[in-house]
């Protein structure tokens, strides 16, 4: 019955791409740009490591935020503004379950654009293996499912799929740019620095780099989003027990 | 009328009650939908709930079926607390509710099988596309369907588990003239075949055609509840008979029970009175050999009712 669900959303997300492919192309095109941009060589700024070592892990995270600030709110603020949600629970599928089953499509789509940057990486610009493939791959599952909670937080107090895009795009571009996606840490201006130790995708980067280049985990990180991760399940779940 | 004397039949011989709400109460913050409803519905009839648009109709019925949380009241349907069981009664009724959609892209076939979950409802699927007229649209997306085309749709996912009670909730607005009287015959036989239907609309002659009782809801509450034809006899509105006979004085009309008045207007005749009124008057004439091939009756319908009762039009 669920895995029935989860197979229908995927079909769906497979027929109407264009979320899906915004949140796959826009890293993807930006992380070329990038790791063409600079050289191959470790650089101070770029925390000793090379580009690609920097971004790739930046870029995974920044692809999962996507999907958890635009795809996610957008589909599920549609259902529930059509009444797809109502009308399927009235026919005793659960919100929970749709939501759930949306969730596993982030992670299908997520796991794509991480194998595709890995692949660009390591042929072309000189990308390390990450030093722990386990803390990597639980690191991109929390980081998963934290924004995709954080996703569905946001699709529960917006009633329009117009309102979730909007909002959502904003997010997601304020987040990008000022967590990893766009300058590094180290010289970032002072206040730039400030805002982004404020948002959440900064500390999902922190989990994924530090995965990719020492192994262990980011403790901090970790907690961060797990923090996050309760207080969106919390909204989501208070919010969406009626739809 | 044979189908509400079957009816009258059919909730003599089995007057189980599936439905009992009293004293339901719905506010959305400050904003009241559901004053206080109090109804009983038995199995096997097509209960209507009739009335304009804003009235509480939609509110009340998604409480029975345990998608909106009542603010007050008691409500049991198939002996369970909506509230509480929701789960448990939802596998037990259909719905097809108003505003609702499928994906634009999911299939008919895929919304069939998604919707169908046990085994039994999967061997079912062919039979009940067939039945309903949507086997070959089996591959159409949902967003091409017609309005026609996705009622029907609608109405076999409800049906999919072989519901005890289903809830049509202004199942035919939107459709033509001819689908709607389709989807009327469409909704006897879901009768027929052994459930019971809660019909919301806001179309009184849908109500007066369909319903085995209706229940008029306006502002939030109940103001009367009955079988149709036993509504529309509580209305005060007369009965009136025209018809058109050249040269004659007809005035001896009124010496029939229940005429209250008989008036000429050139050739017109029209008659005017309560009860019989209709078939006294064409039996009299025919006595005498007047046989007008123009004769109508006009009855006053539940619009009339809903008018004296709450003082509005039902259709404002």
């Amino acid at each position: 019955m669920f895995g029935k669900l989860a197979w229908t959303e995927t079909k769906l997300s497979i027929r109407e791409p264009t979320v899906a492919v915004f949140a796959l192309a826009f890293p993807l095109i930006l992380l070329y740009l990038l790791l063409n941009s600079f050289g191959t060589q470790p650089d101070a700024d770029f925390s000793g490591v090379n580009t690609a070592d920097y971004y790739v892990p930046a870029y995974m995270a920044g692809t999962v935020a996507a999907l958890g600030l635009i795809a996610i709110p957008v589909h599920l603020a549609a259902y529930r503004e059509r009444g797809v949600l109502r009308r399927l629970r009235a026919s005793g599928i659960s919100p929970g379950a749709v939501l759930v089953a949306q969730i596993l499509v982030s992670a299908q789509i997520a796991s794509v654009a991480a194998i595709v940057m890995l692949a660009l990486g390591q042929t072309s610009y000189e990308l390390s293996a990450p030093a722990s493939w386990m803390t990597l791959v639980g690191g991109m599952v929390l980081t998963t499912v934290t924004f995709c909670a954080i996703g569905v937080a946001l699709s529960s107090v917006l009633h329009t799929a117009r309102a979730a895009q909007a909002i959502g795009l904003l997010l997601f571009f304020a987040m990008f740019f000022i967590s990893g996606g766009g300058p590094p840490k180290e010289i970032l201006p002072d206040g730039a620095a400030l805002i982004a130790d404020a948002l959440p995708l900064s500390y999902a980067v922190d989990v994924l780099q530090q995965a990719w280049w020492k192994g262990g985990w980011h403790a901090t990180g970790v907690a961060v989003q797990i923090g996050l991760l309760i207080a969106a399940a919390g909204v989501a779940i208070n919010r969406l027990r009626y739809v | 009328m044979p189908a509400s004397v079957a009816s009258g039949d059919r909730t003599a011989a089995a007057a189980e009650t599936v439905i009992e709400v009293d004293g339901l109460r719905k506010h959305y913050g400050s904003e009241v939908a559901v004053v206080d409803v109090h109804m009983r519905v038995a199995r096997g009839e097509i209960f209507g709930l009739l009335g304009p648009n804003g009235a509480g109709k939609t509110t009340t019925v998604e409480c029975l079926q345990g998608l909106r949380r009542r603010s007050g009241g008691r409500v049991r349907v198939l002996g369970l607390d909506p509230d509480v069981d929701g789960d448990r009664l939802r596998r037990r009724t259909g719905a097809q509710l108003q505003s609702s959609a499928l994906p634009d892209r999911l299939r008919v076939g895929e919304a069939l099988a998604l919707f169908a979950r046990t085994g039994r409802e999967k061997e079912n699927l062919d039979e009940i596309a067939t039945r309903w007229g949507i086997r070959d649209l089996w591959r159409r997306p949902f967003g091409t369907l017609s309005g026609g085309q996705q009622k029907r749709l609608f109405i076999a996912l409800a049906l999919l588990n072989q519901p005890e009670i289903v809830f049509l909730d202004e199942l035919t607005t939107g459709l033509d003239p001819h689908s709607r009287r389709t989807t009327w015959d469409l909704v006897r036989r879901i009768r027929d075949e052994g459930a019971t239907v809660v019909l919301v609309t806001h179309f009184m002659e849908e109500a007066e055609t369909l319903c085995d009782r209706v229940a008029i809801v306006d502002r939030g509450r109940i103001v009367a509840t009955g079988r149709p034809d036993e509504l529309v006899d509580r209305t005060n509105s007369d009965r009136h008979v025209t018809f058109t006979w050249p040269r004659a004085d007809l005035r001896w009309l009124s010496r029939l029970p229940g005429v209250h008045r008989v008036s000429h207007d050139g050739d017109g005749v029209e008659v005017t009175g309560t009860g019989a009124l209709a078939v006294r008057t064409a039996a009299a004439l025919a006595h005498r050999g007047i046989e007008p091939s123009d004769f109508r009756t006009h009855h006053p319908s539940l619009e009339d009712l809903f008018l004296e009762l709450t003082g509005r039009d039902l259709r404002s």
